[in-house]
């Protein structure tokens, strides 16, 4: 049984050795931090010297509306199951369903009221 | 295209009667919110949680007395037994005095009130899981709401800086326990607890070196100890317990309240579950594991609790150390043991909900009002808020004749029948230390007070009221010890018992 992981094993084992080994090699191979240059410091900009400072504020509207969309999206998923088996499940599934939108809808209207959807606050 | 046949389970609604209704109140406050401006009729809405969190208690107490327990419903993967009906009921009186609490304070909202019931509802569902999908959906129903019911005075970075942590590790014991029970359900092709138990019962004990299905053994023995650290972190036993102070000082005291009591006696619950129904079966070293727990749960809360300042990290100590009280009485494994659990359980949540209750009241909100000193002189300006809290205090360092000598008494009792000598003397070492450990805020009560201490808030009747029912019962309890035990003896069938079927 246990024999089924030993390829498992040998992976962490090749990772872990790439791992250590890329940081043990660029210790010994690469400069000593004190010769690095300013350029190397900066965020790798693919070449091309960042002109602006990078990490800007951003408005944390966006989090709050991009939380939002994701609890409704994965609630929404919900329904695919149901759907499918919609048939089977006739009336109980029916009444699930509409007691999970009820849910759902109160939730919505609580976000709603809240001012969860406003843009400009 | 062949789709399986899906039958929908068989539900008992008069069994899960207290979870309908605090779903129903939540919801009905989240409605009635809608139609009210933010600042608006709060007080209504608490009164209304709290008229749900009553109804619950009775639908609780009307299932304890009848004679359909212990029953299963969900096909097999609820049970309601005793056990489950009697700590639903200590769950429902720490988010009643949570909400009673936090009626007069800036973190009440419709939100907090829904936030409460939703997480005493995970806490509820969890004492009956007996199915390892439900076990764990129960689990983050009840430590989602929690999350971020800390994060409830967004004025204070301390209160943020708890929701955070609690967060954060939280998650992370969610991920062991998800783990283990993805381990336990590989071994047994089952996720009902019945089915995990009948595979672990075959399941030789683990050795490397040994013949059989060491595979198998090994799977079993890690997945056993990975759900034991998932829970051991809700239950806040060393070594898992680092959050523990930070949330307690962090958080809103009615949070901490709610929390202090309600996740102990959930993760109790559900351990002294595992222990009967897969544990107890199993060739797994579950004992020695839960006992090495135990012992450094009880000695490293009772050492640390000696030098804190602060009263809610004190009582976070505290109640460190009093899961390790638990972990210990589960190591015997028999249901008089677990019996033993529940009345200990019964008690502390008597005195820690009392004690939570007047540091709520004391404190007013302001964060310098939970420091030990602050309480220098209490005895002076308000005696009777003294004398309750020195009932708690000595309950908590199980002074007799208060209920917490009762309950100390017979977790002793269970361990010395259970021949865990061992445990035993830490148990009794952890409560001599704790002597010192509370002994501090009771002189700081009875000294003379500061001159230029600032008056102390004025406490809402509610919360009076509450305060002095608990000193009673702690002091009824203490003096009437026999008033509970016969509940408890109920306590003792676990369910399902081999009569009832688990389907």
């Amino acid at each position: 049984m246990l024999t089924l992981y030993l390829p498992i094993v040998i992976y962490f084992t090749i990772s872990l050795l790439v791992c250590f080994g890329i940081m043990g090699a660029s210790r010994v191979i690469g400069r000593p931090k004190r010769q690095q240059s300013v350029a190397k410091l900066q965020p790798y900009e693919s070449g091309i010297v960042p002109e602006v400072q990078l990490g800007p504020k951003f408005s944390i509207k966006f989090y709050l509306v991009a939380m939002l969309f994701l609890i409704f999206d994965v609630e929404a998923v919900s329904f695919y199951p149901w759907a499918v088996l919609m048939r089977q499940l006739r009336l109980y599934g029916l009444a699930e369903m509409g007691l999970f939108i009820l849910v759902l809808g109160i939730g919505y209207a609580y976000v709603w009221k809240r001012g969860g959807f406003q843009w400009d606050r | 295209m062949n789709l399986p046949l899906i039958v929908p389970p068989q539900v008992a609604f008069s069994l899960i009667s207290p979870d309908l209704a605090l779903l129903v109140t939540s919801v009905v406050i989240l409605a009635v919110a809608l139609f009210l401006a933010p600042e608006q009729g709060i007080r209504w809405l608490a009164w209304l949680a709290a008229a749900g969190i009553l109804v619950a208690a009775g639908s609780d107490v009307i299932l304890l007395l009848g004679s359909q327990l212990p029953a299963t419903t969900f096909s097999g993967s609820l049970v309601m037994d005793p056990l489950a009906e009697v700590l639903d009921l200590v769950i429902l009186a720490a988010a009643l005095l949570a909400v009673l609490l936090a009626a007069n304070r800036p973190e009440a909202s419709p939100d907090y009130l829904a936030l409460t019931l939703w997480s005493a509802i995970g806490m509820m569902v969890l004492v009956s899981a007996h199915d390892l999908i439900v076990l764990f959906l129960a689990v983050e129903v009840l430590s989602l709401p929690l999350y971020i019911l800390c994060a409830f005075r967004p004025d204070r970075p301390t209160s943020l800086e708890a929701a955070v942590k609690y967060f954060l590790l939280g998650a992370f014991s969610s991920g062991f326990l998800l783990y283990g029970l993805a381990l336990l359900f590989g071994v047994s092709g089952g996720t009902n607890l019945t089915q995990v138990a009948a595979a672990l019962a075959t399941v030789g004990s683990a050795s490397l070196f040994g013949h059989g299905a060491i595979g198998t053994a090994l799977i079993a023995e890690v997945g056993i100890g990975l759900v034991v650290v998932g829970l051991g972190f809700k239950l806040a036993a060393v070594p898992f317990h680092q959050w523990v102070p930070d949330v307690y000082e962090g958080a809103p005291t009615s949070v901490v309240t709610f929390m202090s009591v309600g996740t102990k006696v959930a993760a109790f619950g559900v351990l002294a579950r595992l222990v009967d129904t897969v544990f107890v079966g199993s060739a797994v070293d579950w004992q020695g594991l839960l006992s090495a727990l135990a012992v450094a749960t009880i000695l490293a809360g009772a050492v640390l609790a000696i030098p804190q300042q602060n009263f809610k990290r004190l009582l976070g100590y505290s109640g460190i150390l009093n899961a390790g009280y638990l972990v210990a009485v589960l190591v015997v494994g028999s249901q008089a043991a677990t019996a033993a659990g529940v009345y200990f359980l019964v008690t502390y949540a008597l005195m820690n909900l009392g004690a939570f209750a007047v540091i709520s009241a004391v404190s007013g909100g302001e964060m310098e009002g939970v420091m030990i000193r602050r309480y220098r002189g209490l005895f002076y300006q308000q005696p009777w808020t003294a004398v309750a809290m020195a009932v708690f205090l000595l309950s908590l360092a199980s002074i007799p004749p208060l209920a917490g000598f009762f309950g100390k008494l017979f977790i002793l009792q269970a361990l010395i029948s259970g021949h865990q000598l061992v445990l035993a003397l830490t148990v009794v070492a952890g409560t001599a230390i704790t002597l010192i450990v509370y002994g501090r805020p009771l002189l700081a009560m009875f000294s003379p007070p500061d001159p230029d201490s600032p008056p102390l808030p004025k406490m809402p009747m509610a919360v009076a009221t509450a305060i002095g029912c608990l000193a009673v019962a702690v002091v009824a309890v203490g003096l009437v010890p026999g008033a509970i035990v016969g509940l408890v003896h109920g306590v003792s069938q676990i369910g399902p018992l081999s009569g009832i079927s688990g389907r």
